[in-house]
Parts: C-alpha cells; structure tokens; sequence
C-alpha cells in the first residue's frame, strides 16, 4: 500500500479500535491529501464527541455539553439529550402531580409515557374517590357513635341523663377538682301511684317531677338513677342554698296536692352534699351521705303525707 | 381626497387587530402558506438591515421584533392567568397548532424564574445550511415576550444551541433581569 494512503488507514484503524491512541498531524501529508486529512481528523474528532456524549447520557449525565460548535455528526445524539431532559422535567412535573402533562413527536414511547401518566391520573382519582368515600362512611359511623354516645347516656322513658352519665359526670368532675353539690331526690308514693291508678298516671308523676327538677339550675344535670330516684349535680352551689333551692321546688310539688282533682299525694324527699374542690371524701361516701340524708329527710316528713279518700 | 372612513391607525405601527380576517380575507387560499415564504421574507428583511446597520444592529432589531410579536401574541391567545404547567402546556400547544416549532421545557428554577427550554423543528432555523452561527434572534425575542407577558419579569432570552450550528434542536436559555 502506498504509505499515506497506509498512514490515514492507519489513523481510522486507530480512531475505531484505539481511539486514545489515533492521532494524525495533518501538516505531514503531502498537499494534494492535505484536505482529506484534515476532513478525516474532523470527523474523527466529532465521532469522539458523539461517543462522549452517548456515554455520559448512558450514565444518566444529561446535562454536559462536550460537543465542539457546529458538530453536525452529533446533532442526533443532542436531540435525543434534548428529549431526555425534557422527559426528566416533565417526569418531575408528573411526581408533583400534574398529570396534564403529555409527552408528543417521540413515537411508541410518547404513547407509552402517556398511557402511563393517564393510568397514574385514573388510579390518583380512583383513590381519591375511595378516600372520600372512606371519610364519608367514617363520618356516618362517627355520627353513629355519637347518637349512641348520646342515647347510651339518656334515660328513654324520661330523655334526662341517666345513671351512667351521672357517675361518669361526678367522676369527671372530681378528677378535674371541681367543687359541686351532689342531691339525691326519691320520688315519693311512685308505687303506691302505679299500682292504685296505672303505670301511665305513674309516668306523668314522673314527668311531673321531671319539669319541676329541670328547674333546679339550668347549668345543672338532672339525672334518673332509678325508678322513682334522681340526682342532681350542680357547680357553684352550696349546701344551704341547694336546700333552700330544693325547700322551693318541694312546695311547688306539695301546692299540686292542693288542687280539687288530685287524687294521690305528691311529694318528694331529698338529701344534699357538698364535693369540694380537693375534697379527700371517696366518691361512694358522699353517695353515701347524700343518700342518708335523703332518707332522715324522707322519715321526717312521713308524717306529712295526705290521704285521699 | 380624503377618507374619512379609514383606520387612523398606521400599519406601521403595530396592532393586533390590524393582522385582519384572515380567513376572509384569504377566502380560496385559506390561512396557512409554506414555511419558505415566511423565510424568504425573514432572510431577505434580514439582509437588508444587516446592509443598512450591521449585523449586531439587524440582529438586535429582530430580537426586538420577536419580542413584540411575543407579547402580542401572549396576551391575544394565551391564558395568562393560569399556573405555570398549565402555562407551558397551552404555549406547548398553540405553537405546535401554528407550526411554529414543538416546544420542550428543561429545566424551571421556581426561586430565579431562570429556565431552559427547546425547541424542535423550529420555523426559523431547522434545516438551515450550518453556518457555525446561531440565528434564531427573533425566536429570542418571541419567547422572552412571552416570559415577560406571563410573570411580568423581564427575561433575556439567549440561544444557546441552534440548528445552524449543527444542533437539531433550538435551545434557549432565558434569564430573569433584576430590574
């Protein structure tokens, strides 16, 4: 072979199998393939940078730029740098949550990106509907609970509170170092009165003493612990004006008997503590007191009682 | 003789409106034409300023032109009152609809408002002879009067990457100016 055409052979050889080693200065070619030696360089050359930059986008590197200006044997491999940054922005504008995002001019992978994105969308708003009818249905069941806190605290026959709700109440109360006054109340002849007349005419007594109760403070909590037994809690009052209270509500009850249609005799017993505010007293005693005074009070007034003919 | 009945406006000062009814006005030919009048008129527009005021001064006339074709054309057809992504896809979408080139954000830094972005198939410059030069000044421009409609910001658009220099695809960087 002729040795420049063997040299510029040489040199491609290089450029291909060794490229680190291809090197060619084109001053030593005699004039007339000075230009093909130039031109042989220069595409050398540009392959290298298209080599460069290929290996950095296949190591995720999308940002360097090693390519020389006007190298058109890498304008391929730049649009497809190009593509790939735009996919990395739009990807990220997608993990953000905009999944308006569509991916166009990039064949079956725009198709496939976009179908991606869709399902993404399809999935996020099926399990936004899920998550908002999971809170619905939360929301119901929470209602649910609180109508039953609600009737689990209520007395049915009467709506007041019931025994539960009083204990925990005064239970609470202590906890919180509140002072109260407890009042036990027994509804007198409640018996007598269902088993004489009816259960019905027993329930209006009730209701009767009910209203009347209700009265005692609008602050208070009235609460049926039994058949014909109530107790009352109240903050901010004390034992003697929780009497006098009471003395006022017992003789608006004693006034009923006063009426020309009254057939049985109303009346109530009562008996009142004081809770102070760091009281060392446990619980079951002042229930205890309450209750005891309650009954001095009933045997007290027994004598009271009016008889119907 | 004088009519009264003409626009007070002159054509040389621009106007939206003054672009006309196309549709009408172009009733048999339709509203589109071939890239390559557009260019004819470009390169030739081009060649005479550059003979009148040099080329850095014809350059800065396009960009200057681009810009107000930019802003118009922001305000005249695109929802300036919508987030960014919702921004950059109706941009994406209007000038892939009017063949201007198919636009591709890069990258959007949301603490500078700096942002680099292509574009492909450009109407300007893809398939131009390479001349180791970047040529898309008024595609400069048109995105930086877009940038500036937008965020009430001004940009400064530059191309970095251009077909004429060997690139397939137009890249542009643009760069909020600290007034």
């Amino acid at each position: 072979m002729d040795p420049i055409a063997q040299k510029l052979f040489d040199y491609l050889k290089d450029a291909i199998y060794r490229p680190a080693k291809a090197a060619l200065d084109p001053e030593e070619i005699p004039e007339d393939f000075r230009d093909l030696a130039r031109g042989l360089v220069y595409y050398v050359e540009s392959v290298r940078e298209v080599t460069t930059l290929a290996d950095d986008i296949a190591r995720g590197e999308l940002n360097t730029s090693p390519l020389s200006p006007g190298n058109e044997v890498a304008s391929g491999m730049k649009s497809l740098q190009a593509s790939l940054r735009h996919l990395t922005w739009q990807t990220q504008q997608v993990a953000k949550g905009d999944y308006q995002q569509r991916v166009s001019f990039m064949g079956d992978f725009s198709e496939a990106m976009n179908d991606m994105i869709e399902q993404l969308d399809k999935r996020r708003q099926e399990m936004t509907h899920e998550i908002e009818a999971g809170h619905e249905k939360n929301e119901a069941l929470m209602a649910d609970v609180d109508k039953l806190t609600a009737i689990s605290y209520r007395d049915p026959a009467t709506g007041i509170y019931n025994r539960r709700f009083g204990m925990e109440t005064l239970e609470k109360w202590r906890d919180e170092g509140q002072g109260f006054i407890i009042c036990f109340i027994d509804l007198d002849n409640l018996k007598y009165v269902n088993d004489e007349f009816s259960h019905a005419q027993g329930d209006a007594y009730i209701a009767l003493a009910v209203d009347l109760l209700q009265g005692f403070d609008s602050n208070a909590y009235v609460c049926r612990i039994g058949g014909d037994e109530f107790m009352i809690l109240a903050r901010g009052w004390d034992e003697e004006p929780a009497n006098e209270r009471m003395a006022t509500l017992r003789n608006e009850m004693l006034s009923i008997n006063e009426r020309p249609e009254t057939r049985y005799h109303h009346s109530m017993s009562y008996g009142i503590v004081a809770v102070g505010q760091s009281d060392p007293r446990p619980s079951s005693e002042l229930l205890t007191i309450a209750d005891e005074r309650m009954y001095q009070f009933k045997r007290a007034h027994k004598a009271e009682r009016k008889v119907y003919a | 003789m004088e009519n009264v009945f003409a626009a007070p406006k002159s054509h040389n000062t621009f106007a939206w409106e003054n672009l006309g009814n196309i549709k009408e006005g172009r009733g048999d030919l339709g509203e589109e034409m071939p890239v390559l009048v557009y260019r004819l008129m470009q390169f030739t527009m081009l060649d005479i300023l550059t003979e009148s005021y040099g080329s850095e001064k014809a350059n800065d006339l396009f960009r200057d032109a681009g810009f107000l074709a930019g802003t118009e054309f922001a305000k005249n057809t695109l929802d300036l009152n919508v987030d960014l992504n919702a921004f950059v896809a109706n941009l994406q979408k209007a000038l892939e609809d009017l063949k201007i080139g198919i636009l591709r954000m890069e990258a959007f830094d949301a603490e500078t408002g700096n942002l680099m972005l292509t574009v492909g198939q450009d109407l300007d410059c893809s398939g131009l002879p390479l001349t180791n030069e970047t040529v898309c000044n008024y595609d400069e421009g048109f995105i930086a009067g877009i940038l500036e409609a937008y965020t009430g910001k001004h940009y400064e658009v530059r191309e970095v990457d251009c077909w004429a220099n060997g690139d397939r695809t137009c890249r542009f960087r643009g760069t909020v100016l600290q007034d």
